[in-house]
């Protein structure tokens, strides 16, 4: 049986135990078991998605070369856009994120070839664009820059939606990234303390789907400015 | 009943004129509107029992048989014909009988073929419809072509357009020669000026050709599975009668053509697969626009690109653009 000063002693120690542990600053990370939530600007580089070269049958015997008409070469500009997350920590290193994104991307149409019309058109068109992917995010831990800021790797997968201007026609893909950042805790980090910060992050996205007029898997980089908190 | 007969003496022309793209359909007044002119079943055909030297009356049933074949497997189009047999009567004559068949017709120096229609002036309906090949040429039906002769299969698929209520398709490029136009590449068997003799390419149909005899014949499923694109043509806030308009499909780089066909500069083209597309207006200006047009047209304009895309939905239509272009 233990007596009530040994209690009262032992509790003691224990809040003296942790008080000397956050003086000594713990790697600042996840709460285990918490959700972060994290809100932002997305910005995606400029994105060829096909280019065609529209050709005639030249008279000519056997398999003569065709004749070109025109070429046109089909590119989404560079975007912004916005960028919303919810990740829940699995441990202090490890979180399962799910994320979305909204942007309005151009697509520009570059017509050149055209031997009637001279020079090269150029015809746009918006659309709309969703995603929406899960990531695992793991933090570094043997990589440490100062008491507040740590890096971290991201991967994962997700759905791509978009929409021709007017909703006429809905293109569906599907996406995988990979890539990296660092997090940056302006307070908390530890596991007792509320966590706000900001976050910078690069990923790699292969693309497969979506608006586009080839056949072929588009790879594109893609940046994220977040501000984060933990609930 | 009332009938009357159309002639169309501008079938492969050789050496003739024009250039461009798109295709179009026969067209008669009924009741006050325009309706097309077809058939209303299958075509039932028969073959003039004579040759000429290089080909055979059997040689050409067998080629314009490949020839219907052709049409006929379009996909979602209902193109149907029955070989009757073969008869003693040229074409031309009327018999209530659809005739193909070798004619002697010197006179016509730059016309490979032609159809003559009889119709039913109250419905639009093809009742007879004769093809002749001008024996003033040489002709051959080699698989593989032959130099110095003009390939049977392919003239006989261009008629047999028009003996379906084709029109001529415009999408193809000319230039000036000697004895006319001759035509360097075209996108369309419609094209009115045949390929030079020994070429076999036009034994195969394009997408502009396919397109118009499915939109002239449609399938069962051809409201779900085509598409149309339409929109006006103006210049100076006033429509442009007679621009050719065509639609590039950024995918695959197919051309399907049409023309503004009134005085508000209205386009259609129907049958397109669906998908994203340019559209790319242009006049008929170097080229006798009576391979097209009866009356004038206006071809003082630039070409000019329609400002936007164009979405061609599955069982349905774009929404109509506008393509605004500018004196040359």
């Amino acid at each position: 049986m233990i007596s009530p000063v040994r209690v009262r002693i032992a509790l003691l120690l224990s809040v003296v135990s942790a008080g000397v542990a956050e003086a000594q600053g713990p790697d600042p990370a996840f709460r285990p078991k918490h959700v972060v939530a994290s809100a932002g600007l997305f910005g995606s580089s400029g994105l060829a998605v096909g280019d065609v070269t529209a050709e005639l049958r030249r008279n000519g015997i056997g398999a003569p070369a065709p004749f070109t008409l025109l070429r046109a070469e089909s590119e989404f500009d560079r975007t912004i856009g916005a960028d919303v997350r919810v990740a829940v920590a699995l441990t202090r290193l490890l979180a399962v994120e799910v994320g979305g994104t909204y942007a309005k991307p151009n697509l520009a149409i570059a017509v050149s070839q055209d031997v009637e019309a001279g020079a090269v058109s150029s015809i746009a068109g918006t659309t709309t664009q969703y995603t929406v992917d899960v990531s695992g995010l793991y933090q570094v831990p043997r990589v440490k820059w100062g008491s507040r800021i740590r890096p971290y790797v991201i991967g994962g997968g997700g759905y791509l939606r978009q929409l021709y201007e007017g909703r006429l026609r809905v293109e569906t893909g599907h996406t995988i990234h990979l890539g990296g950042g660092i997090r940056y805790w302006i307070s908390g980090g530890q596991r007792t303390r509320r966590a706000v910060g900001a976050r910078v992050e690069a990923r790699m996205i292969r693309r497969s789907g979506g608006i586009e007029f080839d056949e072929r898997r588009h790879i594109y980089p893609a940046f994220s400015l977040l501000g984060f908190v933990g609930l | 009943m009332t009938r009357r007969v159309i002639l169309l003496a501008c079938l492969l022309a050789w050496g003739a004129q024009t250039p461009l793209s798109a295709y179009l359909k026969f067209g008669v007044r009924v009741g006050g509107q325009t309706v097309d002119v077809k058939w209303s079943g299958p075509v039932p055909y028969f073959i003039t029992e004579r040759g000429i030297p290089n080909v055979s009356a059997t040689q050409l049933r067998d080629a314009v048989g490949r020839a219907f074949a052709s049409w006929q497997a379009v996909p979602d189009a209902t193109v149907r014909s029955q070989f009757q047999g073969m008869t003693i009567a040229p074409p031309g004559t009327q018999d209530q009988r659809t005739t193909f068949g070798f004619l002697d017709r010197p006179e016509l120096d730059r016309v490979l073929a032609a159809t003559s229609f009889l119709l039913d002036s109250r419905t639009g309906e093809i009742r007879e419809a004769d093809v002749f090949f001008n024996t003033r040429f040489d002709w051959s039906v080699a698989a593989a072509g032959e130099a110095g002769r003009i390939d049977l299969e392919s003239v006989a698929l261009h008629e047999i357009g028009h003996l379906l209520g084709l029109g001529h398709s415009a999408i193809g490029e000319t230039e000036l020669s000697p004895n006319g136009r001759r035509v360097i590449a075209s996108g369309a068997v419609m094209f009115p000026i045949s390929f030079s003799p020994g070429v076999i390419a036009d034994r195969l149909l394009q997408p502009d050709d396919r397109a118009g005899i499915r939109d002239l014949y449609p399938g069962r499923q051809f409201d779900q599975t085509t598409s149309s694109i339409s929109g006006f043509v103006t210049k100076g806030g006033r429509g442009v009668l007679g621009a050719h308009a065509v639609a590039i499909n950024l995918r695959d780089g197919t051309t399907i053509g049409g023309f503004t066909l009134n005085a508000e500069g209205e386009f259609v083209i129907g049958g397109v697969s669906p998908g994203t597309y340019l559209v790319r207006v242009e006049p008929l200006d170097d080229a006798d626009t009576d391979s097209f047009f009866s009356g004038p047209i206006d071809v003082d304009f630039q070409v000019t690109y329609g400002a936007r895309i164009v979405i061609a939905p599955a069982g349905g239509g774009a929404d109509p653009i506008t393509v605004q272009v500018r004196a040359k």
